[in-house]
């Protein structure tokens, strides 16, 4: 059976205002609320003398006596403690033994705000300095790779085709369909006031196949893939494994990183063709409704599509790939130590990852723009 | 049960799946005890501590904490009973997010109506006791893992417990610092009255503080005694050869 938890504390204030406490019973994690609240309503007003009367606690543990020793702090002098049993008194030296008294020495983290400016930079530089090294290593060590094809940790590179790839694929597909029905009936109401419907389909195929097929397969690779390898890899690191792996002599980035990036970089052209197919059933389908049948259909997107638009945003997606699976990876293996490290890097691989395609596509339409592509 | 024995287990068997991993185990624990229980690895020492402070379920037996049985406790019950005992997991399992005073405070914030006041103190008086006083700031990211057990320890008597489980408490510790928690253990238990039930097998430690052990071998106990006595003494010679560490 538990023990009973009974207390109770009585004050009496003398004619020259002095007060005594007196507490009777166990003064515990349990009690000690209640008897904090009601004697400090009956401190409120005293400034003289306070004796508390322990003569009836039979219990006392860590919360008592932080309880006593908060009074005594708070009235220094002015407080007296009376008639501790000898028992509760042994326990208490015992407990002060074990400890020094004096508030403990803490980390004095100084703050100016030009040493922060200074650190930053020096963070920007130094994170700068290791992006570029570590896209150098993963270019030698990818020409390594493919020029010792043996070399290559091919069951890995398999895993890695697969999770990017047949995994991936019906939210592609879905995703294709989605952008291709709604892209076309965004543009029927506009084209329709100029009796321009029929072009619909050079619009939204020209579109999927040059621009949005590589982008949107690109997004959702960098939410999908770049965070499910950083956190991968990232787990990998926290665990030690990839210690592991450099005290073995063996590369990570070539044991982790090259089999992620060519399969992805293999796979997200491949990917961004079933956005597009899946896009322009989308946009079929619309167009039907809008009483355009599918010979008419077929035909305009003949006139409207060529093989170098196909080309170019083919060449797109597996740039695309490439980034998106290095800023994964090296995300990844930049992770530091602790449990909110695996999520920062995930966070950080996507957001980087989007960045980057951003900028690679406005590369890839000035180089198309100048090449007439 | 009788009144000298804080913890007790009566035939107590556990299995995962049809795999048996004790059988019929029982012992008593007296309070203020440092009782260890070793064995090789593997051998169910963690999977007894586990069925002991009511992480998994045996399919026999029962197991009384200062009289109370952790296995036929409903919910209410059990949360009862666990206020009775703290535990130090093997790896510490310290919540990273927070810093060392943050997570020897985590229990009195959540389980008691104490002042924010009382609460550093107490969080701060269990780290200085176990020597951590210039790391309440510290993450668990930052300090050693002698330093994280020792955090942890901290955290599993900031209720002041009757008993406390400790899980390896000096797996992959230097010899020295393995030695320092050894004296802590026994500071604790002679100074504060705690009952410790440790799972252990390092040598060192067993014969260092431990006032009884038990040894566990293919799910059984095949011996219990103060560590001296088994290793001059006792009938198995696989219970020797532990205690001489002889291969």
């Amino acid at each position: 059976m538990e023990e009973q938890k009974i207390i109770s504390a009585e004050t009496e204030r003398d004619a020259s205002g002095n007060l005594t406490i007196t507490i009777a019973g166990r003064l515990d994690y349990e009690t000690v609320p209640a008897i904090w609240k009601q004697c400090l309503a009956a401190l409120k007003t005293t400034t003289h003398q306070v004796t508390l009367n322990a003569e009836k606690i039979d219990y006392c543990d860590s919360a008592g006596f932080a309880f006593l020793d908060l009074l005594r702090e708070k009235y220094e002098n002015n407080f007296n403690l009376e008639k501790l049993s000898p028992s509760l008194q042994q326990l208490r030296q015992a407990l002060r033994n074990q400890i020094n008294c004096g508030e403990p020495h803490m980390r004095q983290i100084k703050k100016i705000p030009l040493t922060n400016i200074k650190i930053f930079i020096v963070h920007i530089q130094k994170n700068i300095y290791d992006n570029i090294t570590f896209l150098g290593m993963v270019a030698y060590q990818s020409m390594q790779s493919l020029k010792n094809l043996k070399g290559l940790r091919w069951r890995d590179f398999g895993m890695a085709l697969e999770d990017v790839g047949p995994k991936a694929l019906p939210i592609i597909v879905l995703c294709g369909l989605l952008i291709g029905i709604i892209s076309t009936f965004q543009s029927a109401a506009p084209m329709g006031r100029f009796g321009a419907q029929i072009y619909i389909i050079n619009l939204v195929g020209l579109g999927l196949v040059r621009e949005m097929g590589p982008l949107i397969t690109a997004i959702l690779l960098a939410g999908r893939t770049a965070s499910s390898f950083a956190a991968e890899i990232g787990t990998m690191k926290i665990n030690q494994e990839i210690d592991a792996l450099i005290t073995m002599g063996l590369s990570p980035i070539k044991f982790l990183a090259i089999p992620r990036i060519l399969a992805t970089a293999m796979m997200t052209p491949i990917l961004n063709i079933f956005l597009i197919l899946s896009g322009l059933i989308g946009c079929a389908i619309v167009m039907k409704s809008l009483g355009f049948n599918y010979y008419i259909y077929l035909h305009q997107l003949d006139v409207a599509l060529r093989l170098k638009d196909f080309i170019g945003g083919t060449v797109k997606a597996f740039f695309f790939g490439l980034v998106i699976a290095s800023i994964g990876c090296m995300r990844g293996l930049k992770t530091k130590i602790g449990p909110s490290a695996v999520g920062y890097s995930t966070t950080q691989a996507v957001v980087s990852s989007l960045i980057m395609i951003i900028i690679v596509d406005g590369i890839f339409a000035y180089i198309y723009y100048t090449l007439g592509i | 049960m009788p009144i000298d024995a804080i913890i007790r287990v009566q035939h107590l068997s556990a299995q995962y799946d049809d795999l048996l991993v004790l059988h019929d185990i029982s012992f008593d624990v007296s309070p203020g005890e440092i009782f260890m229980v070793v064995g090789g690895s593997g051998i169910g020492k963690t999977t007894l501590l586990n069925h002991m402070i009511g992480l998994l379920h045996p399919s026999a037996g029962h197991v009384f904490i200062a009289g109370d049985d952790i296995i036929t406790a409903n919910d209410i019950e059990r949360t009862r009973i666990l206020k009775k005992i703290g535990v130090m997991y093997q790896n510490g399992a310290l919540f990273g997010s927070m810093n060392l005073l943050e997570n020897v405070a985590l229990p009195l914030e959540e389980l008691t109506k104490l002042p924010p006041q009382a609460i550093q103190r107490i969080a701060r008086s269990k780290l200085e006791m176990v020597g951590l006083s210039d790391f309440c700031d510290y993450m668990p990211a930052e300090i050693s893992g002698g330093m994280r057990k020792r955090a942890a320890i901290a955290r599993a008597m900031v209720l002041d417990p009757k008993i406390l489980f400790l899980d390896e408490p000096s797996s992959g510790l230097d010899p020295i610092t393995s030695a320092q928690l050894d004296l802590l253990i026994q500071n604790l238990s002679k100074m504060l009255g705690i009952t410790f039930f440790i799972v252990s097998h390092d040598l060192s430690s067993i014969n260092a503080i431990a006032d009884r052990v038990i040894m566990l071998h293919e799910g059984k106990i095949i011996a219990s005694g103060k560590p001296e006595t088994l290793r001059q003494d006792c009938d198995s010679v696989l219970v020797r050869k532990f205690f001489k560490r002889e291969a």
